[in-house]
This record gives C-alpha cells, sequence and structure tokens, in this order.
C-alpha cells in the first residue's frame, strides 16, 4: 500500500471521495463508481490511480469463483483508515467554501424598490 | 398425389424453420461475441500506452475484468451494452497515459522492468498479439476457458486458417 499523504480535494474528487464515505467498510468497483458519480471511466480512473498513489485508497480482488460467474474477478477500492478523517475534514472544507453567502444585501428586492 | 405434396410442404418448412432458428442462434452468439471484441480491441489500445508490468496490474487485472462484467453481467439488452463496453474503453484509451503516469508513483507501478530499445518494444507487441492470437487457437480447437468469448465466425477463420496452415507444412514435407 502506498504511503498516505494529504491531497487537496476538488470537486470531482470530492465527488468520488463522498461515495467511499458512506460506507468505509464497502467494496467498491469502478462500474458501480461510474454509475453513481456520473462519472467516464476516462475521468474516474485516473481520479482512482490518484487516490490509491497517495495511500488514500486500497485495492483487493474480489473473491468469486471465475469459473461459476463466468468472467474472471473484478478489483475494488476500500479507503484506507488513514483517509477517513481527511477526506471528512476536507469535504466540510470544501462545502464550506462553496456554500451561497446569506446576507440581507443578497436577498431579492422586489422590482421597482422595497414597498 | 396431394398427401404426398402437403407433407413435403410440411417437411421443408420443417427445415426451414430449423435451418433459420439455427442461424438465428449463430448470429446471436456472432453479436455476443462481437460485442466484446471491439470493447476489447480498443481497450488493448488504450493498455500499449501503459507501462509494461502495469499491463497486468492495471489492463488484465482490473480494466479488462470490469470490461466483461459489463458485456457480460450488467444490465440492459445487448446494444446497451455495447454501446457501455465502447464508452468505457474509449475512456480510458484517452486516459491511460494519465493513470500510468499516476500509478508509477504507487506499488503497482514499481513492478517494471520497463523495455526501452525499440527492439524490445517490438517484442512485446509481438508478445501481445502472439497471446491474442493463442487465445483464439485454443478457443478454437478445445473451447477452452478463456477471458474473452471468440465469436463463431472469428473461431471458422482461425480453423480455416489453421487448416491451410496444416496443409501447406503437410505439403511442404511430403
Amino acid at each position: 500500500m502506498a504511503e498516505f499523504r494529504n491531497l487537496d480535494l476538488t470537486p470531482r474528487m470530492a465527488q468520488v471521495i463522498k461515495v467511499f464515505l458512506e460506507d468505509p467498510q464497502e467494496e467498491r468497483y469502478g462500474f458501480y463508481l461510474m454509475r453513481i458519480t456520473d462519472l467516464p471511466s476516462g475521468t474516474l480512473y485516473p481520479l482512482l490511480a490518484k487516490f490509491e498513489a497517495a495511500g488514500w485508497l486500497t485495492t483487493g480482488q474480489e473473491s468469486i469463483d471465475p469459473r461459476a460467474e463466468g468472467r474472471p474477478a473484478r478489483r475494488f477500492y476500500r479507503i484506507s483508515a488513514a483517509a477517513v478523517p481527511a477526506a471528512r475534514q476536507q469535504l466540510a472544507e470544501l462545502s464550506e467554501r462553496f456554500r451561497p453567502p446569506v446576507s440581507a444585501k443578497t436577498k431579492l428586492v422586489p422590482e421597482g424598490g422595497p414597498r | 398425389m396431394t398427401v404426398i405434396l402437403d407433407v413435403i410442404g410440411i417437411v421443408i418448412a420443417f427445415l426451414i424453420t430449423v435451418a433459420l432458428s439455427a442461424l438465428a442462434g449463430i448470429l446471436k452468439e456472432e453479436i455476443r461475441g462481437w460485442i466484446e471484441i471491439l470493447p476489447g480491441i480498443v481497450l488493448r489500445m488504450a493498455a500499449r500506452q501503459l507501462d509494461f508490468g502495469q499491463r497486468i496490474t492495471v489492463y488484465r487485472e482490473e480494466w479488462l475484468p470490469e470490461l466483461l462484467f459489463i458485456t457480460r453481467k450488467a444490465e440492459g439488452r445487448l446494444i446497451t451494452k455495447f454501446a457501455t463496453g465502447m464508452r468505457f474503453s474509449f475512456g480510458l484509451l484517452r486516459s491511460s497515459r494519465q493513470v500510468a503516469r499516476r500509478l508509477r508513483t504507487s506499488f503497482r507501478g514499481e513492478v517494471v522492468e520497463v523495455p526501452r530499445s525499440p527492439r524490445s518494444r517490438v517484442a512485446t507487441r509481438a508478445g501481445m498479439a502472439i497471446d491474442t492470437f493463442a487465445q483464439t487457437v485454443a478457443v478454437t480447437l478445445k473451447g477452452t476457458d478463456s477471458p474473452v468469448r471468440v465469436p463463431p465466425l472469428h473461431r471458422w477463420l482461425t480453423y480455416v486458417f489453421l487448416d491451410r496452415m496444416v496443409s501447406v507444412t503437410q505439403r511442404h514435407r511430403t
């Protein structure tokens, strides 16, 4: 496993890592992630590689009998224990950064000025 | 006389039905084979941009099983599966260099002894081509389990090719 190092999450990276945080023990597969996040393989797999290289994700082989299933075992991804708190913190920061401002100035004013 | 004609008509209709259903079966298997073959070819092109060692850890152990899951097990009809498989493969064709670069820093990329000289690159390509051909031959001759399904037409062409090879060799010996 690669050594854990911090990453600055972009909105797309956040979209992927959020899925893993829903259940950190759950194994996630590429095609499943593509469907859930609506990201194409050309975007998703480089992100998964980036997370893996930074020690945020670990990988493993699906435990199936390839003969019985009629297909080879797939590779799954799981979030590493070290990445869970970092991911939660970064998601919170990101959400804070993109939160729309709520102040008196941003309130909608009726046309022609307030009555 | 009319009874005989009726019987002949029934027999011919029966034979046509059997022939059509057999043909439909073959066509269905052929199409099913091709929905794996075409995305598989694109995926193999994507794999050529990976480092030598990554072709096993990334292509064989991750991308190919995922593609076969899409074309065999995912929900949807044949055309949907084919379209999804093609989208999957073309996406990776676009980004495989990026994946290779990123994985070089993790353990999955370190395995490698990268062949750099043109001669060894040619040898690698020849190896991949021989591997594909060997798989097709194995399926043609023995029906061996292969990760990729080989459609009947493909199998038939390989059979014809092998048959010609054998006859040429025999002629050469005599």
